[in-house]
């Protein structure tokens, strides 16, 4: 892999990032996970969004955001979920972040227009309420990261073994997927979609 | 000869009074002047050595002619032959040079690498046998009897034969024969001669030049004469069959040091179009690798029977102790053969593809006689020939040794209920018996069987767990058997060199050498942390069982097969990435044929490449990898797959996220695991489906030009600041899916658009959009060159392939359609299209109607509604294609439009809805990974306007399960529609 040309990987790295953190703070608040008063509203990107205000909450999503950030940068990762689930540990409802970010990109990044593109997501996002499923009682929730391939141990700094294999049960069949916004902009694709057990599984 | 640099050319060589007057080139300054430096005296001396030898030369040949009866003929034989004569030689390097002189060759004195063609010598010092190359630059080293013996026969003979290390062979000769190979089987033997005659007949006619570059390249420290079979067995050494249980890595690297470049030899991923394919056909180890298969398919009933079998006598004793018997037939690929050759058993026998004496094929098996000569596997046949001249060898027969390891087989599954299977000649047995019942005994009865059935004789060993029964068998070879008893582990693993320790290769080895372990029992006295910790926590916890004799691992009748795959690692060298697309292509097919054989899918797909290790030199090995950097990488999908397109679309990405210099390329390898048993239904469909998009995609592929052509001037993208108009010769089909957002604007939309949001778009774009839709022209017009940097751009980073060629050609197409259509008066670019798109349909069409006909024509892709309404379906379908836009958009925009009014049972409708799924297939395929909010929105819709027309309702319901199956594989789900 290349990787003499960090700087816009990096740079587009530190955008998604931010932006993960920030879109995950509005999805913890549209689920209605804690109660609304447990966030603030804020303006990012120049849209409103709503930060959650209790410490540990805004430090367990800040900082298991930013340890994803050298992976991210090399690409590493392939999605990053949101999961929420019930008393089971059978999933319910998954917020998904698909990211490709291209390695062999060479120029550099607008970093207005990768903004440009991710507004639109904070926007869809604070608006995908409906689509959303309500939660039971019980319910929990975590932040999930799928990785293309594990990362080594050695090179890594210690932020970045915060990270620990996931004991999320998975579906049995299919999920069915609503997108809710994709984005293409060179060198960062991003796709946010939800994932939905299959009817006949939630019978099941 | 001794130098001193000061002294004048007068001082050195021969008296000048020989040189001096044939010798018109010399420059008269430096008989006075001193030299300048070391380097201006050397060539200065050579230059003259040369010389003086020429002069001597036409002298000696004007002596020499009256002596030699056949005058003429003899001065040629060694025309182009420079040599240099290295240490000690009989005959001596002044008779060398004599006959030189005599036979029109040359004689150089001081070694270099241009003008000298052979070097001639009688003994290598072992430091220079050892590292050849380095000695010889590539060039063929050649006893003296080469030139004694050309002479003697009047003709400048092959000098292969005269090798003085087993290393050097021409490139012809190996070509010939390799190329040879993978157009037949089994006839090496005559292309020797072939080559043979080849060399003497072309030899003479060529200049010194070629003849080094015929020899310089066939340098490799393993063949002489290698043929073909040979070749490839040891290619095959570095072949894996992944196709086992085991994960193991075995891979071979050898030292680099060739400097010739390999790039134009005929018989590698290069030039053979079919060469994975022929890579796996005539391949011994392949052979060993999927027999396997065949050993399931047949029985089958044995391994499925075992279990009800097993549990009864597990049951009714409890008395009984578990015993391993490890069962090894006896130089099975030699005993096979000579089975048939009673007289032959107690003489050296070995089996090669080549029995050429001189040659360097390598000998596969060697039996028990054949092996007390020193004569081992991997051995040269002229190696083996010198230790043993009576060896006799005998090429495969694979037929044979399928028969016997069936028979081998039968019998041990009738002896025995748990048998797993090692390999066709291997296989461990796990037998219940009761304590005083002789281990040994059972052991003998088979081996006994074995004999009397296959005549060929077996050894065994006998343990209480694998390990054991494996190291036993070591010690019982050949045709014997050997039991370990339980209190006599310790004293047998004591004196064990670790290295029969299986899993032992050489790293662990030398690990431990260093901590001066070698046997067994210094092994034992290293704690398990210890070992862990150096060697690695699975690795040393084996080595701390394994040397005191505790295995775990059970007898298994069935071992699943975890992963499928292929690998190459000899002949890859591609010279750009179409190449290496194809050879993709091709080990995808591969693959698929073999997980098809097993009746498996699987999900995670793992892609290996060894690519040229910075700084190494061409290998040594002919074609091999040489010096590699491994690198993998695997994905998992959430569908198991089996088919080739599916394949080859994960491993065309996964190769390119390598982001790889094709050229470094030395190996690819790609093997499936998490398998599953296929779903003969599910895949038929899905197969079905991608088949037609391949074929679709390709045959688009070959016809771009007319498209682009018969789509006149359609796109009007708007230009950003950031990302310059991506136009038509950008939109060729699949292309599109990298377009930032801001091109992805189309202005029949943005001018649709009410005026408040028009407004506001242009206010985000700053200004920009209006000034495009005043002079979106300009930009067309200017975009030509644009378009081509933006093409080139998409296509790296897409690495999708684009004809690059086609690039200019579309570009002036668009350009010049664009004129053409916009000077023509009374168009529809001159009507108000805000106003003709808010017009009822029935005005509409009758506006359109009083166009002229040739006018309607030629706005069509513009106007792209009213097109459809008047049933020009297959513009309708090439502009779709070439319109950057979004499908959804499209379809929002047009809706009202699309209410064709044509039969639907006709043919046209035919045609139509099949072009139609096609492109929406390729859409579909096309913005998978980039975009599923759009193809969910474009479905949507679809779904949505199916309602009142039956073309979307047909188009909806073909593409849907596409769609579905396309997700399903990147993401997978199923879309929520």
């Amino acid at each position: 892999m290349d990787r003499k040309n960090q700087s816009p990987q990096g740079q587009t790295a530190k955008v998604v990032v931010e932006f993960l953190e920030v879109a995950i703070n509005c999805i913890v608040f549209l689920k209605g996970f804690y109660p609304s008063r447990a966030f603030e509203r804020r303006r990012y990107m120049n849209v409103v969004v709503n930060k959650a205000r209790h410490p540990q909450l805004a430090n367990y999503i800040h900082s298991s955001i930013f340890a994803l950030l050298p992976y991210i940068q090399k690409g590493l990762v392939e999605r990053v979920v949101v999961i929420f689930y019930g008393q089971d540990q059978v999933p319910l409802e998954k917020f998904v972040f698909k990211l490709t970010i291209d390695q062999s990109y060479q120029s550099s990044v607008s970093e207005a227009e990768l903004e440009f593109a991710l507004r639109a997501f904070l926007v869809k996002l604070n608006a995908a309420g409906p689509i959303a499923k309500p939660l039971p009682s019980g319910a929990n929730w975590e932040i999930t990261a799928y990785f293309r391939e594990l990362p080594s141990q050695e090179n890594e700094g210690e932020q970045a073994k915060l990270w620990v294999p996931t004991d999320t049960k998975q579906w049995m069949q299919p999920s069915e997927i609503t997108p809710i916004k994709s984005m293409d902009s060179n060198p960062l694709k991003v796709q946010l979609y939800m994932e939905h057990p299959t009817v006949t599984e939630q019978k099941v | 000869m001794s130098h001193s640099s000061g002294s004048s050319s007068r001082k050195r060589g021969r008296p000048s009074s020989k040189s001096g007057p044939t010798n018109p080139l010399k420059p008269p300054f430096f008989k006075s002047s001193p030299f300048s430096d070391f380097g201006s005296y050397m060539t200065e001396k050579n230059r003259k050595l040369r010389d003086q030898f020429e002069t001597d030369a036409s002298s000696s040949s004007h002596g020499a002619n009256p002596a030699i009866t056949d005058g003429g003929d003899s001065q040629g034989i060694f025309k182009g032959v420079a040599i240099f004569v290295d240490g000690f030689t009989v005959p001596s390097s002044q008779e060398l040079k004599n006959y030189m002189l005599k036979h029109g060759g040359k004689f150089v004195n001081y070694f270099s690498r241009h003008t000298v063609s052979h070097i001639i010598c009688s003994n290598l010092p072992d430091s220079k046998r050892k590292n050849l190359r380095a000695f010889s630059h590539g060039l063929p080293v050649v006893k003296p009897d080469w030139i004694v013996d050309s002479i003697a026969s009047n003709t400048l003979l092959s000098w292969v034969p005269y090798q003085l290390v087993e290393h050097a062979i021409t490139e012809t000769s190996k070509q010939l024969k390799l190329s040879a190979f993978f157009s037949e089987k089994g006839i090496s033997r005559s292309h020797h001669q072939g080559i043979l005659i080849q060399n003497e007949t072309s030899l003479p006619d060529k200049c010194k030049g070629e003849s080094t570059e015929l020899t310089l390249s066939g340098a490799d420290n393993f063949s002489q004469e290698k043929s073909l079979e040979s070749k490839h067995i040891d290619t095959n050494d570095e072949l894996k069959d992944v196709k086992s249980e085991s994960e193991e890595d075995c891979s071979t690297s050898y030292v680099a040091g060739q400097s010739s470049d390999h790039l134009n030899r005929p018989h590698s991923t290069l030039t053979d179009p079919n060469f994975v394919e022929n890579y796996f056909k005539y391949s011994r180890l392949h052979f060993i690798g999927t027999w396997r298969n065949r050993y399931r398919k047949r029985f089958s009933n044995f391994l499925s029977g075992t279990g009800s079998k097993n549990n009864n006598p597990n049951n009714n004793t409890e008395n009984l102790r578990r015993i391993v018997i490890h069962i090894d037939m006896d130089c099975f690929f030699v005993s096979v053969v000579i089975r048939n050759f009673p007289e032959l058993l107690d003489k050296p026998v070995a089996v090669c593809h080549s029995n050429n004496p001189k040659g360097t094929a390598e000998i596969s098996s060697a039996n028990y006689p054949a092996r007390s000569y020193g004569i081992k596997a991997g051995m040269f046949v002229r190696d083996a020939k010198a230790r043993c001249p009576h060896l006799t060898i005998f090429p495969y027969d694979f037929s044979s040794y399928e028969e016997v390891a069936d028979q081998f087989y039968s019998i041990l599954h009738k002896h025995c209920e748990k048998v797993q299977a090692v390999s066709c000649d291997e296989a461990f047995l796990e037998v219940s018996l009761s304590l005083n019942d002789n281990p040994e005994n059972i052991a003998e009865i088979i081996r006994k069987e074995i004999f009397e059935t296959t005549r060929c004789s077996a050894s065994a060993g006998i343990g209480e767990n694998m390990l054991l029964a494996r190291l036993a068998t070591k010690s019982a070879k050949p045709n014997g058997q050997c039991f370990i008893p339980p209190d006599k582990v310790n004293e047998y693993l004591d004196k064990l060199p670790i290295s029969a320790l299986p899993g032992v290769g050489y790293n662990v080895e030398e690990k431990l050498r260093m901590k001066e372990v070698e046997t067994c029992g210094q092994l034992r006295t290293i704690s398990k942390d210890i070992l862990q910790k150096d060697l690695g926590s699975k690795m040393g916890d084996m080595l701390w069982n394994y040397c005191r004799g505790i295995d775990h691992s059970a007898v298994e009748a069935v071992q699943e097969t975890k992963s499928i795959g292929a690998e190459v690692n000899w002949g890859v060298r591609f010279k750009d990435s179409k190449d290496s697309e194809n050879f993709l292509m091709n080990l995808c097919k591969e693959v698929s044929l073999r997980l098809h054989g097993c009746g498996v899918q699987g999900r995670t797909i793992t892609l290996k490449v060894k690519v040229r290790k910075k700084g190494a030199g061409e290998p040594v090995k002919y074609m091999g990898c040489g010096d590699c950097e491994t690198i993998s990488r695997s994905l998992t999908v959430p569908g198991s797959i089996n088919d080739v397109a599916s394949l080859h679309r994960i491993a065309k990405q996964t190769f390119a996220s390598f982001h790889l210099d094709v050229k470094e390329v030395r190996g690819v390898g790609l093997k499936l695991s998490r398998l599953e048993l296929a779903n003969p239904s599910h895949k038929g469909i899905e197969e079905g489906r991608l088949e037609l998009l391949f074929s679709s995609a390709t045959r688009k592929g070959k016809q771009p030009v007319e498209q682009s052509c018969s789509t006149n001037h359609s796109r009007e993208d708007a230009p950003s600041g950031a990302h310059p108009s991506s136009s038509s010769a950008v939109s060729q089909g699949r292309n599109i899916s990298e377009l930032p957002p801001l091109s992805h604007i189309d202005l029949d939309v943005v001018r649709n658009l009410p005026s408040e949001i028009f407004l506001e778009m242009n206010g985000l774009y700053k200004g920009e959009l209006r000034k495009i839709l005043e002079s979106h022209k300009e930009k067309v017009y200017n975009s030509g060159s644009i378009e081509k940097k933006d093409c080139r751009q998409q296509d790296q980073e897409t690495s999708m392939r684009m004809q690059c060629e086609l690039e200019p050609s579309e570009a002036s197409c668009s350009k010049s359609n664009y004129c053409e259509s916009d000077l023509m008066p009374g168009s529809l670019s001159q009507v108000d299209f805000l106003i003709l798109e808010n017009l009822p349909d029935e005005v509409r069409a009758d506006i359109l109607k009083q166009l002229p006909p040739h006018r309607v024509e030629n706005q069509l892709p513009e106007s792209s509604k009213s097109s459809l309404s008047l049933g020009s379906h297959s513009k309708w379908f090439d502009m779709l294609r070439v319109r950057n836009c979004l499908l959804s958009e499209f379809l929002l925009s047009s809706a009202t439009f699309l209410t064709p009014n044509i039969n639907p049972s006709c043919e046209e409708w035919d045609a139509m809805v099949v072009n139609l799924c096609e492109f929406v297939k390729e859409y579909v395929s096309q913005k998978i990974e980039s975009d599923i909010e759009e193809l969910y929105n474009c479905f949507r819709l679809l779904k949505r306007l199916s309602t009142n027309s039956s073309l979307l309702l047909e188009l909806y319901d073909r593409t849907l399960p596409f769609l579905q199956a396309s997700v399903g594989e990147h993401y997978g789900g199923k879309l929520h529609l």
